[in-house]
């Protein structure tokens, strides 16, 4: 079960490295950090996640795959299912998913998840989610521009009933890989996003081509048609939708 | 010519079996040679250089666009791979020598690590894979630039065991 036993912090540096450090000292499968603010959050490439204090969900969970590290490439989109799944149970809005990991509402962003392998006695993962819930104001500058829970239905939500619908939500959902059913995963990921048929730009390191978006594999890969008409799969990079691009 | 270019070329000359080609467009000239002609499991080197002359190449990872300058400070030997513990990328990713980009690197070339030191991060699907080192040794030659793309069983490092 996800969620059980609990850590919950007031602040942190991030919640996957609180997470990393009880997973070194032997913490178990499906243990939850939670904080109401993190100091030095972090999305992918290092990049600064901004949460107000006690308004968000910020969390992360250790993770015994049970499986090989070269298999666990779906865990991202498995997170990100989930969590768009308790969006939709706690409150009635339609999450959508972006690839990999980003989840969407109405062409905003609203959250996403960072996964991190670790070694120490054991293989193990540490997922790390952050979800805008009660947050109203956004200050910076957004590639996408960000939204919460509260901005989409002008209501304040209970951060605790939206942390058990979660641990729900990922154990139904991890149960599921554990027994093998990726492709069943992988289906309900690709009818919860919006890039399918879509011109998008891939961004891998200094490169930058405009693809279409044509299929995601059991992997998780995504499978896009280049503009010469070559199919190919994507591994990593990032996606920018066409009016994204600056 | 970007990655993308460069990763097309590779294929068509492996299926057409080409041992060398030399190719100049809009002042860039590339040469991509097999480090063994007769080796049917060789891959091609490439190396690119814009505006000057291409020096011969012996042995510079696929994945990169830029030439490997950490490895060519050491300038390793054609038999380095046999000479070496090698690391290989486990996965389809992107390589990166640093847990994020204000962070130093997990290691530099000469240094001394053990089994289950953390070697650099392969991400792919935004899972940030740690890829540990399997023996002791020293830091020989790091052969991919950070933030590259690398193929499966592709190698990372050169580790000389203890």
């Amino acid at each position: 079960m996800f969620g059980y036993p609990r850590h919950h912090f007031a602040e942190v540096e991030s919640t996957n490295l609180t997470a990393r450090e009880l997973a070194a000292h032997g913490a178990r499968h499906g243990t939850l950090v939670s904080t109401d603010y993190q100091i030095g959050g972090k999305g992918r490439a290092g990049r600064k996640w901004h949460a107000q204090r006690g308004k968000n969900l910020l969390l992360s969970y250790i993770i015994e795959a049970g499986r090989p590290p070269e298999q666990c490439s779906l865990l991202p989109l498995l997170v990100s299912l989930a969590v768009a799944d308790m969006i939709e149970t706690a409150t009635g809005l339609v999450a959508q998913l972006k690839w990999p990991n980003d989840i969407w509402i109405v062409s905003k962003k609203i959250g996403g998840v960072l996964l991190e392998t670790m070694y120490s006695d054991a293989f193990r993962i540490v997922c790390g989610v952050g979800l805008n819930v009660n947050q109203e104001v956004f200050e910076g500058e957004y590639r996408t521009p960000p939204t919460s829970l509260k901005l989409q239905t002008g209501r304040e939500y209970d951060r605790e009933y939206l942390i058990e619908c979660l641990n729900r939500c990922l154990t139904k959902w991890f149960r599921a890989w554990r027994q093998g059913e990726d492709r069943s995963i992988c289906e309900q990921w690709k009818k919860r996003t919006f890039l399918l048929g879509k011109f998008v730009y891939v961004e891998t390191g200094d490169t930058r081509s405009r693809v279409k978006v044509v299929d995601v594999e059991s992997s998780g890969a995504l499978v896009i048609v280049t503009d010469e008409g070559e199919r190919e799969t994507v591994f990593a990079g990032d996606i920018t939708l066409m009016n994204e691009a600056g | 010519m970007d990655l993308q270019y460069l990763r097309k070329l590779l294929k068509v000359v492996n299926a057409a079996g080409i041992d060398e080609i030399e190719i100049e467009e809009e002042g860039s000239r590339i040469r991509i040679t097999r480090r063994n002609a007769n080796a049917s499991f060789a891959p091609p080197a490439v190396y690119q250089t814009p505006g000057i002359p291409t020096p011969v190449v012996t042995d510079v990872s696929i994945a990169s666009e830029e030439p490997q300058k950490e490895k060519r400070k050491e300038a390793p030997e054609k038999s380095d791979e046999e000479k070496y513990h090698v690391v290989r990328s486990p996965i389809v990713g992107t390589f990166y020598r640093a847990p994020d980009p204000s962070s130093d690197p997990y290691v530099n070339i000469g240094d001394h690590v053990t089994e289950g030191t953390t070697l650099c991060i392969v991400e792919a699907m935004k899972l940030m894979n740690e890829i540990p080192s399997d023996v002791s040794g020293k830091i020989v030659d790091i052969l991919v630039e950070n933030a590259s793309p690398v193929e499966y069983n592709q190698p990372l490092f050169y580790i000389q065991p203890d």
